[in-house]
């Protein structure tokens, strides 16, 4: 029996959300006996055999699918559909992203299996013989606990769980024909408008911006301080809100969930959904007018005060040293 | 969400978290398709505008709102609904009730519900009704005949063109937020009727699939408190805060 | 004297990072958080009459030195602090100069005998309630704009907090003063706890509004924290019921903290649980020494019953105590919305004050078109009248001279009522340049009082030109 993980790759190399996925179902592995196939959708030959695996998965099936094809969401739900009806894997596990967690419901819906989205934890559930699964309910303000039969697709939500190298292990890729050209009559284009903050879970270093940081030109001091520490520049719903930044860098429970090692937070109070999106960094330092904000009880580090007075206190210390 | 006191997360003996004193209103991405909507029909008057929901009696003024905004046709199917009720079965009724209306090119809903947040609903619907689904969408426009759809995507802001029909999830958008009813419109608006529907008029139900669903076996609060180190002196903090930026990028080999 | 010249003066005598030129900077001082101005903001609005620069003053020597130099050189100045103003008494007269005391915030002495505090005008209220609030005083002073005001302003605007029918208004907790005249002059008013020597001089500058000088430093009382508090909120059938429950208890002789009543249309906006279709919401806080609050509280039980008042517990006090500043975090949500709204606050007496509100609400819903809604709730309560604080809003064409139309509209219903029944056009915000218009038809046959007085204080009529008193275009 097989737990499959639809992975994705970028820049030649799978997702951390997609490693987070392996890593998840290396856990179930155990607790039900099964093994873990990696499902992945590139183009022939983009990678040489054999795979080299770091996280415990045992094989790789990969359908081929044309770089042009990358974003025919039509055309891969019928992929995975074709893979589903093949090798009926009893568990589906998406990396925690937007493209797994709209596949998870559609899927399951066009298999008749179960299908949950921002799975926290999932574990075996012995007295069930299904999956004890939780998520965030509430805007994050408390969690539900779920309990799934299999066959059953999840979509995890990114961060939940650290990654654990195995050690290197060469394993077998079986390359499969896509589904012929089965995408969406309707559709007539796509393209790519912006690219904005695509790269912010690789960044070590986070500058996240609230509405307290004031206006648009402490934000751009502090790209000015992210620029020269190599961070990303992300913001609250605030912050979007007021035209600051793009919502592609909205971090927070409908937004990016990140864990870079360090995470500044300027200016924001703490609200729950926000909150979620920066839980699993290491290290928070907070700064904020308010110091009884909820920002400071997630936090290692904090001041209280003006956002603007620690810009420039920063700046100051960071002309000294260069 | 934001109205409840932080004290008052708390697990009722019953499964159930007590939110009754909160004021209901009309959830954010869901207001995110009403205005797509209107604004949809503002640029072609042709257009025929309806607001469905499935619930009680209390979600009707959530309908007349919309009335009063000029959507022509409000339909509530009469229904409970908690947290713990699947989207599948939430789907299922509104792909009959869709049915049941018959002529519909376009379906928009909120990327997920307060409460249960199960972000499914909608993608579940778009395939019991075997349309295309486009998800987190922050912008539609109509261009000629087709749509023209902006929708966050992995990589960023992708644009769809398409033609219908469609389902579309709603995310919230930066500078588009939902229009505001003057108080004739909405003096105006009591006075029209809501259409109800029981689940018993939705004949189609029947030719809708029931799918399986997870079932919510409990509720739980987490709280997690870390301990901060408040700073007191500026210089100091400012000392701090680079000294860990350093430590950090360090290890990356980069700049500071 | 040539633009040059003025700014190499101020240069010289502030140093020259503290007189700003940029045209981004002059934009944000040009005008303060008014309503109108942050809906027209987003219909494009810019200010055509920036000031000439902004001079940052950091000491009382820096402002006397300034004001001097603008009084012989005839130049308009504009004193400002937090920037919280909502009725344009900050917005800048073409060529003037702003004069922006947010960085002079020293606090200088917290007296523990006296239970005063002394602090420069650029203190943020905000900052000082939790010094104080540290040593386990307090203000009492609890303005919505708590997040943004500075001492100065708020003693200028005769500013008043939400837990007034216990504390009173600035004017009751002001001690000492200390200002610069118009023509450079620096007085100091000392504290003392009542005199008679002569009118009271701190209520020229309570209320002045920068037209008869700049405040640099203030003397307020502090309020030990009180140990005990009673809430309760009750729903009543009718509005005018809850003003005749306030008028008992106030004219009883309780002053309970938090005297409020909303509306229908407020209630169901904010409480929406609570309450039953038709019903306004009474909030009421009792606090005081030990005793107290539960005095008080049983006394307000005991007259609401008799109205036959429902009670609804303390629930929709704690969610008011939470949520009641969070309308700071948005002010432009209206203007997205595509509607403009604002706030208008009056004040009269008991036999009055209904027939204003019923009237306002009558004539906005009648003429104005596109209303979205128009409410009013009683906040500051007294022994003679009360305040009622109207919030309107209606939707306009996405055009900076459609919202000014509708906003003229909107407000010139509330002024008209509230003069036709003989109440005041303002209660708290200050009259600033919007509501100078009315104020001969407000002050009547006393009107000459305050023109003499700007006369005398302010000859050259250089400060804050066209606040509280209209400038007649001849």
């Amino acid at each position: 029996m097989t737990i499959g993980v639809v992975g994705e790759r970028r820049d030649g190399k799978l997702t951390r959300e997609s490693c987070e996925a392996i890593c998840r179902a290396v856990q179930l592995k155990k607790q039900l006996a099964m093994s873990v196939e990696l499902v992945l959708m590139e183009p022939k030959g983009v990678f040489d055999s054999p795979w080299i695996d770091r996280w415990g998965a045992d094989r790789v099936v990969v359908y081929d699918l044309a770089d042009s094809e990358r974003w025919n969401m039509e055309r891969k739900l019928s992929i995975l559909e074709k893979y589903v009806q093949e090798t009926k894997p009893a568990v589906l596990l998406f990396a925690g992203s937007i493209q797994g967690q709209e596949f998870a419901p559609r899927l399951a819906t066009r298999i008749g299996a179960s299908g949950l989205v921002d799975c926290v934890t999932v574990s075996a559930d012995s007295k069930s013989k299904g999956l004890s699964v939780t998520k965030p309910i509430y805007g994050g303000n408390a969690y539900g606990e779920y309990c799934v039969m299999t066959p059953c697709f999840l979509a995890l939500r990114a961060r939940q769980i650290k990654l654990e190298e195995k050690g290197e292990v060469a394993i077998p890729v079986e390359w499969r024909e896509a589904v012929k050209a089965q995408g969406c009559d309707s559709i007539v284009s796509r393209r790519l408008q912006s690219a904005a903050g695509h790269d912010l879970e690789d960044k070590k270093i986070l500058f996240v911006c609230g509405r307290g940081i004031g206006n648009k030109e402490n934000l751009e001091r502090i790209k000015g301080i992210a620029e020269i520490s190599s961070a990303g520049v992300a913001g609250t719903k605030k912050a979007i809100e007021n035209g600051w930044l793009p919502l592609e860098v909205l971090v927070g429970q409908t937004g990016k969930i990140l864990a870079p090692e360090l995470c500044i937070v300027l200016g924001a109070s703490g609200a729950t959904p926000f909150v979620h999106g920066i839980a699993g960094a290491e290290k928070i330092i907070a700064i904020n007018k308010d110091e009884d904000a909820r920002i400071f009880e997630v936090s290692d580090l904090g001041r209280s005060d003006d956002c603007e007075q620690v810009i420039a206190a920063i700046e100051r210390k960071l002309e000294e040293i260069l | 969400m934001d109205q409840v006191l932080s004290a008052d997360w708390v697990v009722q003996e019953d499964q159930t978290i007590d939110l009754s004193y909160a004021n209901r209103v009309i959830n954010t991405y869901d207001e995110q398709g009403l205005e797509t909507m209107l604004r949809l029909k503002d640029a072609d008057p042709n257009c025929s505008t309806i607001a469905m929901t499935l619930g009680t009696k209390e979600t009707e003024s959530m309908l007349t709102k919309a009335l009063a905004l000029q959507v022509e046709k409000a339909i509530r199917i009469d229904g409970e609904t908690a947290i713990s009720q699947p989207p599948q079965a939430v789907a299922r009724i509104l792909c009959a009730g869709i049915k049941k209306i018959g002529e519909v090119d376009l379906v928009l809903c909120g990327r997920q519900a307060s409460g249960s947040e199960n972000g499914q609903t909608g993608l579940i619907l778009a395939e019991l009704l075997g349309w295309p689904c486009i998800s987190l969408v922050t912008e539609v426009l109509k261009r000629d005949d087709r749509l023209v759809i902006l929708h966050q995507v992995d990589e960023g802001i992708e644009e769809v063109v398409m033609g219908g029909p469609v389902v579309l999830t709603m995310t919230q958008s930066a500078d588009h937020f939902l229009r505001m009813a003057t108080l004739r419109d909405m003096m105006d608006a009591k006075k029209k009727s809501i259409i109800h529907w029981r689940l018993e008029d939705l004949k189609e139900l029947q030719s809708v699939k029931e799918a399986a669903g997870a079932s919510l076996s409990r509720i739980f609060t987490i709280e997690e408190r870390k301990k901060c180190v408040m700073v007191e002196d500026a210089e100091e903090f400012a000392d701090r805060m680079i000294e860990e930026m350093r430590r950090v990028s360090k290890s990356e080999g980069v700049g500071l | 004297m040539e633009n040059q010249k003025v700014l190499e003066t101020f240069e010289q005598m502030v140093g020259k990072e503290f007189v700003q030129t940029e045209e981004a900077i002059l934009q944000e001082y040009a005008t303060d958080i008014t309503g109108l101005r942050m809906v027209q903001k987003h219909f494009g609005w810019k200010s055509e009459n920036l000031a000439q620069c902004i001079v940052k003053i950091h000491t009382k020597e820096e402002a006397v030195e300034v004001l001097q130099f603008l009084n012989q050189e005839k130049i308009v100045s504009v004193p400002r602090t937090g920037g919280s103003g909502v009725c344009l008494g900050l917005e800048t007269p073409k060529g003037s100069v702003v004069l922006d005391l947010s960085e002079m915030n020293e606090i200088i002495e917290i007296n523990e005998e006296n239970l005063t505090v002394t602090t420069q005008a650029g203190v943020a209220l905000e900052r000082l309630e939790k010094v104080l609030n540290k040593k386990g005083y307090t203000t009492g002073h609890f303005p919505q704009s708590l997040p943004l005001a500075q001492m100065g302003g708020l003693v200028a605007t005769r500013s008043i907090g939400q837990f007034s029918t216990r504390y009173g208004g600035i004017e009751d907790l002001l001690v000492g003063i200390e200002g610069v005249l118009p023509d450079g002059e620096l007085v100091r008013i000392k504290n003392i706890p009542r005199k008679s020597t002569g009118p009271d001089l701190r209520h020229i500058w309570l209320g002045s509004e920068g037209t008869m000088g700049v405040i640099t430093e203030v003397t307020v009382k502090i309020f030990p924290m009180m140990e005990e508090r009673c809430m309760q909120a009750y729903a009543i059938d009718s509005f005018h019921t809850g003003l005749a429950i306030i008028r008992e208890i106030v004219q009883a002789g309780w002053k309970p903290a938090v005297t409020r009543l909303h509306d229908e249309t407020e209630a169901a906006e904010s409480y929406g649980p609570f309450m039953q279709p038709g019903e306004s919401m009474l909030l009421f806080l009792s606090e005081g020494p030990k005793g107290y609050a539960t005095l008080e509280g049983n006394a307000i039980q005991a007259v609401v019953e008799k109205y036959g008042a429902r009670a609804l517990g303390s629930k929709p006090l704690e969610l008011w105590l939470k949520h009641r500043n969070d309308i700071c975090d948005h002010l432009d949500m209206y203007a997205k919305q595509g509607a403009v709204a604002d706030t208008c606050e009056i004040s009269a007496m008991w036999s009055d004050i209904g027939k204003i509100y019923t009237e306002v609400l009558e004539r906005a819903k009648a003429e104005v078109p596109h209303l979205v809604a128009i409410t009013g709730h009683s906040s500051h309560s007294y022994e003679q009248g009360t305040n009622i604080y109207f919030m309107m809003g209606a939707m306009c064409a996405p055009k900076v001279e459609a919202a000014q139309k509708t906003y003229d509209q909107l407000f010139g219903i509330i002024m008209e009522t509230t003069l036709k029944y003989n109440g005041s056009i303002c209660h708290h915000h200050g009259v600033g340049r919007y509501r100078a218009k009315w104020m001969k038809q407000e002050l009547g046959s006393a009107y000459p009082m305050l023109e003499k007085l700007k006369m005398a204080f302010d000859p050259n009529g250089v400060m804050n030109r066209g606040v509280l008193l209209p400038v007649d275009e001849k």
